[in-house]
């Protein structure tokens, strides 16, 4: 039985594979970065995520698990920071969440007429085979940008939601919003998103209908 | 009947909430419709897609210990 396999001397050899960890570097220090909005606090979150891999790395025999494990740790200490920064200042998102509602809430009118009909030229079009960008790394490069290109609030709170997968109510929890809001703060986030990304990469397809 | 405003409300709290009848119902509606609006759903659904594919990047192998919670360093 190969069931208690030895501490994997592979594990142990990708984690210090500096070439491999250079590789995922950036993109967890750009993940971080996008959810602190403070370099050295993203530095130190990746940092302790390696630390933290190195501690199991017997757990991994290949890449693709390392990189999803590390990338789980990260999303634990983002998490954590965050909540720990909620406690101590929540007028982070809180202090902003009054003005800006009404003028944020303004920016896709313009994608409807008066009956709330999507314009002609700002109907949704269909985005063939999505599967084969992700393969692409300038699709990730216009990804990044366009999460980057949101509002600060938006793209925070889309990543709690959708990158450290946190409910609706643990949103609320952790940044006081109402239920109400942080559906509104999403709807907004996935709109601008999708904008962004329908006009600089899956490019307007005529779309008669 | 919804409008299309209305409808991209819908869409974006069904990957949150669980929608009351009511709603599934008058959104299902307003789908069978709209083609625009169906493309807003594919949207929506690749952007969801894409954000589990963006920390997950090639993982069709061994599921990570994901359960066992990392423990923290707090040196």
């Amino acid at each position: 039985m190969t069931e208690t396999s030895p501490p994997s001397a592979k594990g142990q050899a990708l984690l210090h594979d500096n070439d491999y960890l250079n590789e995922i570097r950036p993109a967890m220090l750009k993940f971080a970065t996008l959810q602190l909005s403070d370099p050295h606090q993203a530095e130190d979150a990746v940092q302790e995520a390696f630390i933290g891999a190195l501690k199991n790395a017997d757990s991994f025999d290949n890449r693709a698990a390392l990189k999803t494990w590390v990338f789980a740790i990260l999303k634990y200490k983002i998490a954590d920071i965050l909540r720990f920064r909620q406690k101590q200042d929540q007028h982070l998102i809180a202090s902003d969440h009054d003005n800006d509602s009404d003028n944020e809430e303004g920016n896709f009118d313009h994608l409807f007429d008066q009956r709330g009909h999507w314009q002609e030229q700002s109907r949704p079009s269909k985005w063939g085979n999505p599967e084969s960008s992700f393969q692409q790394g300038q699709f990730w490069l216009i990804f990044d940008a366009c999460l980057n290109h949101l509002p600060e609030k938006q793209s925070r709170i889309f990543a709690m939601r959708e990158f450290i997968g946190l409910s609706g109510e643990e949103i609320c929890k952790e940044t006081e919003l109402s239920t109400t809001n942080v559906n509104v703060i999403l709807h907004r986030a996935r709109m601008g998103l999708r904008q962004c990304l329908e006009n600089n990469w899956f490019g307007k397809a005529e779309t008669p209908c | 009947m919804l409008s299309c405003k209305e409808t991209t409300k819908l869409v974006s709290e069904n990957l949150d909430r669980d929608l009351s009848l009511r709603e599934r119902i008058a959104l299902k509606m307003h789908l069978s419709i709209c083609s625009a609006c169906r493309n807003l759903k594919q949207q929506m659904n690749v952007l969801r897609q894409a954000t589990s594919f963006y920390t997950q990047e090639d993982v069709d192998t061994p599921k990570p210990p994901l359960d066992k919670k990392p423990d923290s360093e707090s040196d």
